[in-house]
């Protein structure tokens, strides 16, 4: 018994020594920066896009909650948050940095401060002024509510709600698309199912087109009632003729556009989308997406950047900056991606699921996070789990892809863990650094990856790529990366990992370190602290 | 420890000759008998088929499962299952679904088997098109942020 313990320690010992060159730590790689909530017309650093007035942060309806949380990327990561200066109930959750305030009086107008602080210490501050109006809302409610061209029609109040996403969008034809509506107000939905019901563009192959909301005609800021879970479905069937006289050939998708500046989708549940769930302007900046679940995407079409969430490139070097992307459940993808960026920066991608993704005609066109290029800078993945997806977890084809950051993530469940077969057999990658063009310096730090790691095609001009702190289990030899078109090794920094094989049960249920490894809990993999204990289900049968 | 065992020992001959004591009444006491012990032994099954379906957790962060090999010629199975809830019989907050997973080796581990997942309030799964083996199965709970609870208790299910 003693004798297999020291064993087993000088074994463990000798997987992290083997890796271990001089301890990076955790220090800040970036500066601290407070995406969000911040003043109008402030941007978190100087020459950076400000933030618009006209976000949804900065409004609220009298006596229904206000509820947003915090965008941080950079720094040290955890943080904590504070507030000083809040009204009357409003409170911060200190992990999260979610803010809410149950019950904004009417006319209020109120500048609470927020603090964030990072493990180092550093703190940034930053007030922001809510106004409570209500004649900066409008509301929809698929049940109860009327519509905006019949007889006694919907106003779009709360006590007189709009019934469809046609009435916000104030028609369906081509003329309504650029029809002034409700511009730069915040919608509110209620409970229940809303088709893609204005007008529809771009129809064709697997889908039936796409509603584009231009933000300089319509409402792009678009919240689930408090306590409500109302669902946007791009289903076209006939029984249910919603959509119009269209050909009923599939699905649709939505598409903020014009500068896509504000968009903010918070608390719906979207399904039976083709192509894409959202697609928003890579130009646009503090977009978000928060609280949203997403399932049942295509089966659709390669090459059409399918994806759940995806930005447009915009073509040019030119980025559009800080959007957020938290809080979302997103599964149930044929053929496509969770998320699929081009052309943004500063961009923060946090407790997000991603999960089964996988393609029915047998190929592997799917992926969790595809972070493109097209010019991109700052990417922050942070505390994101992946898993059961067929493809890559986290990769793709990075073009011109800057400086960035993975950190906190775990990623299992990848086909293929340990079926390496054959140079070019990229399938099956967990993560797969892909620098298909010029590369700035990607830190991958403090994962924890059961499943194939993989940097290709990558040359003395790109990265360096850091990879420090994670945990990687999976049956690839060697530091268990698999290196494909590397004619540099130098430009990839590969430190204090704790590395083994499926067999030497390093992580358990979680992907938490499992007893014999706690030791490294805090400094190697996901894992901040001790594990908490969950209540798993009850009364497992089979039938 | 040597007198614990002797005194659990006397414990289960004073059952034994109380037992034997009651046999020896009269008939009608016979029947009485009879009757109770029909009921004690009814009771005691109906415990024990319950406690079998529902496990012998306390409700509250237990894992429990039947454990049952179930035999199956259609390629398929199904699983189900129960909720989970806190401590003290409450609801759980913040579950976003449940994983589903399933391997051909025992025990289950996140590097061995394959997983279901499965949306929101939804209870139950159906593993299909399963080749003829022998499969381990058990069911995590998914919390907000991607946070697993433990897994159950393996149950079996063999493909014939």
């Amino acid at each position: 018994m003693r004798i297999a313990k020291v064993f087993h320690t000088v074994c463990v010992g000798l997987i992290v020594a083997i890796f271990a060159c001089a301890e990076p730590g955790f220090a800040a790689n970036y500066p601290l920066e407070l995406i969000s909530p911040r003043a109008a017309g402030s941007s978190p650093t100087t020459g950076q896009p400000a933030i618009s007035g006209n976000n949804r942060i900065f409004l609220a309806y009298p006596g229904i909650e206000y509820n947003i949380r915090a965008a941080v990327i950079g720094g040290a990561y955890p943080f904590t948050f504070s507030l000083s200066n809040a009204p009357s109930g409003m409170t911060i959750n200190a992990t999260t940095g979610e803010i809410v305030w149950t019950s904004p009086p009417n006319g209020a107008a109120v500048t609470p401060t927020i603090t964030v602080t990072d493990t180092e210490g550093t703190t940034v501050t930053a007030s922001w002024t809510i106004t409570v109006d209500p004649n900066r809302f409008i509301f929809l409610d698929a049940v109860n509510g009327r519509e905006f061209d019949v007889a006694n029609p919907g106003t779009g109040t709360l006590a007189n709600p709009f019934r469809r996403i046609r009435d916000l969008y104030q028609g369906d034809v081509y003329d309504s698309k650029r029809l002034n509506a409700h511009v730069n107000k915040i919608a509110y939905f209620r409970q229940g199912t809303y088709y893609i019901d204005g007008y529809l563009e771009d129809a064709g192959g697997l889908s039936l087109g796409r509603m584009a909301v231009l933000d300089s005609f319509k409402p792009v800021a678009w919240l689930a009632y408090p306590g409500e879970t109302p669902t946007i479905d791009g289903q076209c069937f006939s029984a249910s003729p919603q959509i119009g006289a269209r050909p009923c050939n599939g699905s649709a998708h939505i598409t903020f556009y014009g500068t896509g500046d504000n968009t903010y989708i918070d608390g719906f549940r979207v399904t039976n989308m083709a192509y894409h769930g959202f697609r928003v302007a890579g130009l646009g900046n503090y977009q978000t997406f928060r609280r949203n679940h997403f399932s049942r995407l295509g089966p659709t079409e390669p090459s059409v950047n399918e994806s759940w969430i995806t930005t447009s490139s915009s073509g040019s070097s030119a980025m559009g900056s800080h959007m957020t992307i938290q809080d979302n459940i997103l599964e149930d993808l044929d053929r496509g991606a969770c998320i699929k960026l081009y052309s943004t920066q500063r961009i923060l991608i946090e407790d997000n699921i991603c999960r089964t993704s996988y393609d029915s005609t047998g190929g592997n066109d799917t992926e969790g996070f595809a972070i493109k290029g097209g010019t991109m800078d700052r990417v922050t993945v942070r505390h994101n789990t992946i898993y059961n997806v067929s493809q890559k977890g986290i990769g793709g084809n990075m073009h011109t892809l800057l400086s960035s950051e993975i950190l906190f993530n775990r990623v299992y469940n990848v086909n293929n863990v340990g079926n390496y077969t054959s140079p070019g057999n990229y399938w099956g990658a967990g993560v797969d650094i892909n620098e298909d063009g010029y590369a700035g310096t990607l830190r991958i730090y403090r994962n924890t990856f059961v499943c194939r790691v993989v940097v290709g095609n990558t040359d003395s001009i790109d990265g360096p790529f850091y990879f420090y702190n994670n945990v990687i289990i999976n049956d690839d030899p060697g530091d268990h990366l698999i290196y494909e078109n590397v004619s540099d090794m130098s430009r990839i920094q590969f430190t204090n990992n704790l590395v083994g094989t499926p067999s030497q049960n390093i992580v358990g249920t979680n992907l938490n370190l499992t007893e014999a490894y706690a030791s490294y809990v805090g400094t190697r993999g996901y894992q901040i602290g001790p594990a908490t204990t969950l209540p798993p289900p009850r009364n497992l049968r089979v039938q | 420890m040597r007198e614990t065992a002797m005194r659990d020992q006397q414990m289960s001959d004073n059952r034994t000759t109380t037992l034997t004591t009651s046999m020896r009444q009269s008939p009608r006491s016979w029947r009485t008998f009879r009757r109770e012990l029909a009921q004690v032994l009814s009771s005691l099954l109906l415990v024990l088929a319950v406690g079998m379906l529902q496990g012998c957790g306390d409700g509250g962060g237990a894992v429990d499962s039947t454990g049952t090999t179930v035999v199956t010629s259609s390629n398929s199975t199904t699983l189900m299952w129960d909720p989970p809830v806190n401590s003290d019989g409450t609801a759980v907050s913040d579950l976003v679904g449940y994983n589903a997973y399933y391997a051909t080796t025992s025990p289950i581990t996140v590097d061995n088997s394959q997983i279901l997942a499965v949306e929101g309030d939804t209870t139950s799964v159906a593993l299909t098109d399963l080749p003829v083996g022998t499969y381990y199965v058990a069911v995590t709970a998914v919390y907000g942020g991607g946070d697993e609870s433990d897994l159950t208790a393996e149950v079996t299910a063999v493909i014939q």
